[in-house]
């Protein structure tokens, strides 16, 4: 059984190889911070490291360099997939490190780390007025609002719309472009927001717990380069943290609060009463 | 709602992966530190060190696939390996002080190198092709979606902080 897995292991090596050249080459780039107005941005490893392997992808390297597809195919791609969520066990086991060794300090702030949770269901006073206002968007608003939808989100548009309807289509969109854009995104955004001094990095912290392992570290990884040495511990312990309660809450928070609230204020906004929309009863 | 998550996974096809991992995430941090043009966050380039808080990191979080695996009460893995890294290293325990220590010289950033590097090489052809068609709307739409989480929580977790005099 385990030469199996290591047989397994060994038909990969070009995507390994390939990832640990990349990992290599972004390092050596090192962090990077530029100045643009008041705000500071950081572009740290990963973000090169996410880019670099984006445009090795078949459907790119097909455009300008088609002999990379011997080494970098669909099967490759299909190996790569399972990696993500197999290596994030790994960090995320350092990051509890964190949380567990700070415990006596998050539970002092544990108020703030319980409400602000509710600072997740901000995405739809945000989005739902732009999407149907601005945008003219119509049901797929829902499915894309209520929450920054990962898994267990998309799980439940699925179960309750279908991800053929209009609201499921909105889901999966904001699904593929977190899983596409969300860590750069959200490491741009981090290092913006710690820069301008709006908030405390506490505050940063723990409202990157936004119940995604990677956008979480991508936003407070980031903000913590930009805070005080004795604050960055705590800044991260804080936002794995707030992570694990809303990956533990985040569904029940969705059913109860976010979809109700999302359906409630597309119909103030929009002519849409969502008299004929297809719910199943969960 | 459909309550039997079964865990799926097999535990020796991830714990094989994860030892390739952690040898290119331990690498990584090495060239981190030897960057030509920008900032190092690494701790260290001293890779005995960084193995040896690599496997306490890896035993712990075997551990966790094992309890995520077998005991079938519907928990993610990731809240499974959680649990465990943060019951040993809880400052009120004996193990506090060798886990806190061990695992030191193993920086965050270089960790997550590999894991976006696997992410940008697996992104499909049809994802790509989403942004093409009607992408931008729901480009905007998603932004602003990650953007209002992330600012709400960061303005009531500011004043509830402030409220209760802890920053």
């Amino acid at each position: 059984m385990s030469e199996n897995v290591w047989a397994i292991r060994a038909k990969e090596y070009k995507l390994h190889l390939v990832v640990l050249a990349i990992c290599i080459v972004s390092e050596l780039i090192g962090l990077q911070r530029f100045k643009v107005g008041p705000a500071t941005i950081l572009l740290i490893p990963f973000v090169f490291a996410f880019i670099i392997g984006v445009f090795l992808t078949p459907a790119i390297t097909d455009k300008y360099w088609k002999g990379f597809k011997k080494v970098i195919n669909e099967f490759e791609q299909k190996a790569a997939t399972p990696c993500i969520t197999i290596g994030i066990t790994l960090f995320i086991a350092k990051l509890a490190v964190l949380v567990g060794a700070n415990m006596d300090k998050i539970i002092k702030g544990g108020p703030a780390m319980i409400l602000q949770e509710f600072g997740n269901l901000g995405t739809i006073l945000v989005a739902v007025p732009f999407a149907v206002l601005v945008l003219r968007m119509g049901r797929e608003t829902l499915g894309a609002s209520f929450s920054v939808c990962r898994e267990p989100s998309l799980a439940l548009a699925a179960e309750l719309w279908g991800l053929e309807s209009a609201a499921g289509i909105g889901a999966m969109g904001v699904y593929i472009v977190g899983t596409v854009f969300g860590a750069v995104f959200f490491s741009i955004m981090g290092s913006i927001m710690a820069s301008l001094n709006i908030f405390h990095p506490y505050a940063l912290g723990m409202a990157s717990g936004v119940g995604s392992a990677s956008m979480m570290t991508a936003a407070a990884t980031t903000v913590k380069e930009l805070v005080p040495k004795d604050q960055q511990e705590l800044v991260v312990a804080y936002a794995a943290a707030s992570n694990l309660i809303t990956t533990a809450t985040g569904m029940y928070m969705s059913l109860y609060m976010g979809i109700p609230m999302t359906k409630w204020i597309y119909k103030k906004l929009s002519k849409d009463d969502l008299a004929d929309l297809k719910e199943e009863a969960l | 709602m459909s309550e039997e998550k079964k865990a799926t996974f097999s535990i020796l096809d991830w714990s094989s992966f994860l030892i390739i991992f952690a040898a290119i995430s331990i690498i990584s941090q090495v060239f981190n530190v030897w960057n030509l043009l920008g900032v190092s966050t690494a701790n260290t380039a001293n890779v005995w060190l960084m193995i040896k808080g690599y496997a306490v990191l890896y035993v712990g979080t075997v551990i966790g696939l094992i309890c995520a695996k077998y005991i079938r009460i519907g928990w993610p893995a990731v809240i499974w390996v959680s649990l465990v890294l943060i019951v040993v290293s809880l400052p009120w325990l004996p193990t506090h002080k060798f886990v806190t220590e061990v695992t030191a010289p193993v920086a965050l950033l270089p960790m997550a190198s590999p894991i976006l590097a696997y992410a940008g090489l697996a992104i499909a052809r049809k994802e790509l092709q989403l942004f093409k068609e009607s992408g931008w709307k729901i480009i905007i739409v998603a932004c602003l979606t990650f953007f209002g989480s992330y600012f709400f929580s960061a303005l009531i977790a500011e004043i509830v902080l402030k409220a209760m005099g802890q920053i």
